[in-house]
């Protein structure tokens, strides 16, 4: 399965000459893991999407700096690493966030998982087929309906924390169908 | 779960406070492997976002199935909440001349624009399965059908205009709302037409079914207004003004003042109370709201908060020990109810059907029966409390998947009888789910379609003293040691249990046999094993294990 829904091929058509041909490729094949960079730094889908967007748009802007003969990851990493500075700031957030050398070794850990994204991708789709049917009710409310803990709790009429829980073996069930899903490729 | 597990996960759930971030940043800076480790739970996380997202907005790959089924199990999905947030179109209006990001930045986008197709495509569907005929611009709503009375001053298709009132002794009144609202009206009752999407009910009992073009849909009452958000919902006004609300599907909102005194000129605070499938309040003039927990009969009948008492009602009481504090979820009561492709729970369309090979168990149909929240399963240390007017025998028809709770081994005998649950799909879910091939429309009759089987346990209650259900599962169910077998993730997963009751009528019915050798739990394993062991040794096992050796 490709990452992108829509195959990159049909999309990436340059309009203007000004833009480096591979640039909009690269992005695709990057944008996963920016997400996720940007998602560790920032709790909550609402907000690192929209850094991923504010990330995009500054990449845009700052595209004529971008040096197609040097990895593509690094230099969008070091973006959004400046757009979530940028967030902490006005939010008033920056002392109490992780320091500047763990969020250079998270960019690098990033970096190192990109190589594989698509594989996760991939095997997780087919570990999400082998959950028993209504766990998958659970992920949906947690991941499609985008529900916190005491919010899904709520509508399944039980306490936060049994859903906490669930939440977690249901994590752990994943990760370890996609380390074995992963190594059985190998 | 280690520290480091537990702030990775409250993380990951937008909890963590900032103690927790203190030690989250400690943990990482002390050995690179916990950040690798973080960061893959984090990649994990948006993969796990970034499918359902997709899921959800897959093409349709079958027609939604509108109202197969039985009338009573209509499988029509409820309305989609709308999305998250709206597409941010500022920035990518600028974004959009250049053209080349835009499209690429490709999942991200198809937020909005998919949702809005399938919906469109659902509802689409909808409104040419239920065509109403344009009212002139005055009229709110026309009369579509009128049951049970012989003499009456209204007539099938007499439109009804702002300011009129209907007022009917008897019988049933069926009202098409031109804005898309359903409503029937049970007499005696009272209704003003206010406006296309607003009606008072003075008195009496209106049952209304909104389509999506009449999200909003008020039905004000003296002390209350309730207010639709996609759903098929109930409002019955007593004498006192009383409103007893609830909703049958999907979701509704309730406006009352913090003083009791009613929205017409409120002098109190406006407090506003969401309502899901499967809840219903009292709202009085005492400025709070109360939980209705028994609701007789169901959308598609007439209905009535609470047990009516009749000369043939055999259920007197039924209660719980939930707390006053947790949601207002009721239980419904379906007289003679039990039928091939009944259906099953309050909150899914699942239908009950015979198994394929096997005949409807005849001791169970047209009798009582009591639909549940299928959400209920997760509840522990549940206690349901049942009273009879007279000798009963109670069916608990029990999950054959799930290793029977202590409560229902000990105070019931399985029978040989099974029956089967037809799945269909929960309202809300979406189009990539039903393609999932998981989520299908309802099969039709016997053994059509079965995809659980459920053994039937009964009790006989001569002495028609109260019986009382329990949870799902033991409270002291041991920890997961298998993730397929005896896991409580995997156990709650499965389905609640449904009960019926029939008049006791002597001795067991013939098909009723002994008690069947059951399947070995891990708990009874391990008090097998421990009182062998005591025994051994010269010792008795404690008493309460004796039960289960």
């Amino acid at each position: 399965m490709s990452i992108c829904p829509v195959p990159p091929e049909a999309l990436v058509t340059p309009v203007s000459p000004s833009i480096p041909a591979d640039f909009p490729r690269e992005w695709v094949r990057a944008q996963q893991s920016i997400l996720a960079f940007i998602g560790s730094l920032v709790s909550g889908f609402h907000d690192a999407e929209d850094l991923l967007q504010e990330t995009a748009s500054q990449a845009f802007k700052q595209m004529h700096r971008y040096d197609p003969s040097r990895p593509f990851l690094p230099w969008a990493l070091g973006i959004a690493r400046n757009v979530v500075h940028e967030h902490w700031r006005k939010t008033g957030k920056d002392r109490h966030v992780f320091d500047q050398e763990i969020v250079s070794q998270l960019a690098e850990a990033f970096e190192d998982l990109s190589g594989n994204t698509d594989r996760v991708y991939t095997v997780l789709s087919s570990c999400l087929q082998k959950l028993p049917p209504r766990s998958k009710h659970i992920c949906r409310l947690r991941y499609e309906a985008d529900l916190l803990p005491q919010q899904i709790a709520e509508q399944l009429a039980t306490t936060s924390e049994m859903v906490r829980t669930l939440l977690y073996r249901v994590r752990r069930q994943l990760r370890a169908c996609v380390e074995h899903g992963l190594r059985a490729e190998a | 779960m280690t520290e480091l597990t537990h702030l990775i996960n409250a993380w990951l759930d937008n909890e963590l406070t900032e103690p927790q971030m203190r030690k989250l940043s400690a943990f990482l800076r002390e050995d690179r492997r916990n950040v690798q480790d973080f960061a893959q739970q984090v990649e994990l996380h948006y993969l796990l976002h970034k499918t359902h997202f997709i899921q959800a907005n897959l093409p349709l790959a079958a027609p939604v199935p509108l109202g197969a089924g039985s009338g009573d199990a209509d499988c029509r999905p409820a309305h989609r909440p709308p999305a998250r947030r709206a597409f941010r179109y500022g920035l990518w209006a600028v974004m959009a001349s250049a053209m080349v990001l835009i499209v690429p930045l490709s999942w991200l986008m198809l937020r909005g624009s998919a949702r809005e197709d399938t919906h469109e495509r659902q509802w689409r569907h909808i409104a040419a399965d239920e065509r109403v005929p344009t009212p002139l611009e005055a009229e709110i709503a026309h009369v579509a059908s009128i049951t049970g009375i012989d003499h009456t001053r209204y007539r099938v298709g007499q439109r009804l205009a702002s300011g009129e009132r209907l007022q009917i002794e008897r019988g049933e009144v069926t009202l098409r709302f031109a804005i898309g609202a359903r409503v029937q009206l049970v007499g005696p009752v009272d209704l003003e037409f206010v406006s296309p999407s607003r009606a008072v009910l003075h008195r009496g009992q209106l049952t209304a079914t909104v389509d999506e073009s009449g999200r909003g849909f008020t039905v004000a009452t003296p002390y209350a207004d309730v207010i639709d958000l996609g759903t098929c919902f109930g409002v019955n006004v007593g004498e006192a003004g009383n409103a007893d609300v609830v909703a049958f599907e999907g979701q509704i909102e309730i406006a009352y003042t913090s003083d009791g005194g009613g929205l017409k000129g409120a002098s109190g605070a406006v407090e506003r109370l969401g309502l899901s499938v499967g809840e219903a309040v009292r709202i009085d003039g005492s400025g709070g709201y109360f939980r209705v927990p028994v609701i007789e009969g169901s959308q598609h009948l007439s209905w009535s908060p609470g047990i009516r008492h009749t000369r043939s009602s055999l259920i007197t009481k039924l209660s719980d020990n939930i707390p006053a504090t947790d949601r207002p979820i009721y239980y419904s009561i379906i007289p003679g109810g039990f039928d091939e492709d009944a259906r099953a729970y309050l909150d899914r369309p699942h239908e009950w059907n015979s198994i394929a090979g096997t005949s409807f168990p005849e001791e169970l149909r047209g009798r009582d029966y009591i639909r549940l929240r299928n959400d209920l399963k997760f509840a522990l240390n549940l206690k349901v409390t049942l009273e009879f007017a007279q000798p009963a025998t109670i069916y608990v028809l029990f999950d054959e998947r799930v290793p029977p709770p202590a409560w229902l081994r000990q105070g019931f005998t399985r029978t040989d009888l099974r029956i089967g649950v037809d799945e269909c799909y929960a309202p809300g879910v979406s189009e990539g789910q039903w393609a999932e091939g998981i989520l299908k429309p309802l099969g039709r009759g016997p053994g059509n379609s079965v995809d659980t089987a459920y053994a039937i346990w009964a009790r006989h209650c001569p002495e028609d003293e109260p019986v009382v259900l329990g949870s799902m599962i033991d409270a002291e169910f041991p920890p997961a040691s298998n993730a397929q077998a005896d896991s409580p993730l995997y156990v709650t997963a499965l389905s609640m249990y449904g009960v019926v009751v029939a008049p006791y009528v002597g001795e067991p019915p013939p098909l009723l046999m002994e008690r069947m050798p059951q399947r070995q739990s891990p708990l009874d394993a391990l008090s097998r094993s421990w009182s062998r062991y005591l025994r051994k040794s010269g010792n008795e096992p404690p008493s309460f294990w004796r039960s289960r050796n």
